[in-house]
């Protein structure tokens, strides 16, 4: 049965094999209207296959993927129709200028002359080519068609965006223009299965992710949910004194400590079973041995721990 | 910037023709390579006026035989045309990366093809009519008259020239190069059927089934009464030569015939454009 309007992206079953190989392997996954969903996994984890299938660039093995209620695999005229998306780095035809290429593929969107004109004007504004409008882009460099795709992707006002990968390959100024322009777009009434390998990228655009390594589905959920349910913390603690390797022993030995590794003579990270509770009960417990602790908390990017735990387990 | 209208109902598939067609011309028409090719014919016909008459031959005076030097050039600038505007048509999409703006787009791929085609011999035929017209123009100053034979190699031209095309479009499916694509679709149309042509006339078998074989009717066609196939025997050593005089070589002269080179040019055309089409629509943008 195909899905209602509050899931305008689900994946069934798929299955994408490449001379045996299974790049993606029974992957189903839905993404619910208005979220902004980060697909994360290690490289060839079969993300950018998912997403290529997603949008027609690829055929699927078998399983289905719908797109507004539409199978893509099946009807992808109807089912591209309300979609924006931008897959790999896009290459754009250097004779044309970014007004021609909006002109172009708003044409074969059926958009009215006057929509692209006023449109283009719009998204150029907003992905910072303005006053690139009327040149070439076979001069251009990676950042602006970076950009440039983005604004083709929205040129004709899709509920729905396909992004895969959108800051890999730019300059951090490039990166970060990509991320407010996505910041922007997160504001609005925008449904965005995006894939990324930067966690911090997700983490700060993202309010839901999915996991997958080897092709298959390995968590996914709300941001916060999925935080909150992972088993364990990494927690950086850093003592007024040189910490001794007795000492380290015994806070291994404390309750819920799983590994304990030294990063500096004054600091030690921590692997904790569990959550807020028994993180608070560590402190007392630390403190409880004598050691005086200078600082004490959740080290790096939550999401990234839960990355690497839930990828260490598939190898 | 969501506020205004959703754009999610593309038009028709033959509006889609249209535009992906229009922006193909665009791309051709400003192209250098439409400079190069209009450069060949104009280089053919400047060396062809220029050559005879500086080693004091004179034009024939018919006008069927003057227009047919030229004619006889036909096929090498349908060759380069096609190898210019079809070799590397779809392969560039590929290559290039192109595809992956292209093809996410809410567009059949046969939309895409067609678009393509029909830019590839709009601009083949826009190349040989300037050509022929030119070479018209040329026969009617020379002559002060006109052959109506003109209008049928213009014809087997044009047939050719969409045979040539499609050649060109299969070798573009296939490979994965558009440099590739380029150079192979130049070698089979320029090198390779004609070496088998060649081949199979020394040997005694008439190439019915070639398409350039096929496309030198193009310029026998302005002759009257039009050739024929002739076979000589030829004797390979006399007394002067030291040998005995008794042994022969047979040569053969083969000369496509019109109708079967018009239905040899539809079938290559027809079948290379659909199996191109064919396999164009299963690629995929796998790298």
């Amino acid at each position: 049965m195909a899905p209602g309007p509050t899931q305008p992206i689900v994946i069934r079953d798929l299955t994408k094999e490449f001379n045996g190989f299974k790049a993606v392997d029974d992957l189903s996954l839905t993404v619910e209207r208005n979220t902004f969903l980060g697909f994360l996994g290690p490289n060839g984890a079969g993300k950018t296959t998912a997403i290529k299938i997603l949008t027609n660039l690829l055929d699927a093995s078998s399983g289905s993927a719908y797109l507004n209620g539409i199978d893509v695999t099946r009807r992808p005229k109807q089912a591209l129709a309300g979609i924006g998306a931008v897959v790999e780095t896009p290459e754009f035809y250097p004779y044309l200028t970014p007004v021609q290429t909006l002109t172009y593929l708003g044409r074969l969107r059926g958009m009215p002359r006057q929509a692209i004109d006023e449109r283009s004007r719009e998204l150029l504004h907003l992905v910072l080519l303005t006053d690139w409008a009327d040149k070439k882009i076979g001069k251009f460099s990676k950042g602006m068609k970076q950009r440039l795709a983005l604004a083709q992707a929205l040129l004709h006002r899709p509920h729905v965006l396909i992004l895969d990968e959108p800051t890999t390959g730019l300059d951090p100024r490039g990166m970060v223009e990509i991320r407010n322009i996505l910041k922007e777009l997160k504001k609005e009434n925008y449904t965005v299965f995006m894939s990324s390998h930067l966690l911090n990228e997700v983490q700060e655009v993202c309010d839901h992710v999915a996991l997958i390594d080897h092709g298959k589905m390995l968590a996914s959920g709300e941001v916060s949910e999925l935080l909150k349910n992972k088993g364990c913390r990494m927690l950086e603690v850093r003592f007024l004194q040189p910490a001794d390797d007795a000492a380290l022993q015994r806070i291994g030995q404390l309750a819920g400590v799983v590994e304990v590794e030294r990063l500096s003579p004054e600091t030690v990270m921590v692997k904790l079973k569990g959550q807020e509770e028994e993180q608070a009960d560590l402190l007392d417990a630390i403190r409880g041995l004598g050691t005086k602790v200078s600082s004490f908390g959740e080290s790096g990017n939550p999401l990234e721990a839960l990355y690497m735990s839930l990828i260490k387990e598939t190898r | 910037m969501m506020d205004g209208e959703v754009f999610d109902r593309p038009p028709s598939d033959g509006r889609q023709v249209m535009t992906v067609t229009y922006y193909e011309l665009y791309k051709y028409v400003r192209s250098a390579r439409m400079v190069g090719i209009f450069a060949l014919a104009a280089l053919i016909v400047v060396i062809i006026l220029v050559i005879p008459p500086a080693l004091g031959q004179e034009y024939p005076k018919d006008p069927a035989y003057f227009a047919q030097r030229f004619f006889l050039w036909s096929s090498v600038l349908i060759v380069v045309g096609a190898t210019l505007f079809a070799g590397d048509a779809l392969a560039s999409e590929f290559q290039n990366r192109t595809g992956y703006l292209m093809f996410p787009n809410p567009v059949k791929r046969w939309v895409y093809f067609t678009g393509k085609l029909l830019a590839s011999l709009l601009t083949m035929f826009f190349v040989l009519s300037v050509f022929y017209v030119v070479v018209s123009l040329l026969t009617i100053w020379h002559s002060q008259s006109f052959s109506d034979l003109t209008y049928r190699s213009f014809g087997l031209s044009l047939l050719y020239s969409v045979a040539a095309v499609g050649v060109g479009y299969l070798v573009s499916a296939v490979m994965k190069g558009a440099t590739g694509a380029l150079v192979f679709t130049f070698a089979i149309l320029f090198l390779i059927f004609p070496i088998l042509d060649g081949v199979l006339s020394f040997a005694g078998a008439k190439p019915v089934f070639s398409v350039t074989f096929a496309a030198e009717a193009i310029s026998y066609i302005m002759q009257t009464p039009y050739p024929t196939d002739q076979e000589l025997i030829l004797p390979t050593g006399g007394a002067l030569g030291g040998g005995t005089g008794e042994s022969t070589v047979t040569v053969w002269s083969y000369y496509p015939d019109v109708g079967t080179a018009a239905l040899v040019m539809v079938i290559y055309a027809v079948i290379t454009i659909v199996v191109a089409l064919v396999i164009f629509r299963r690629r995929e943008m796998a790298a």
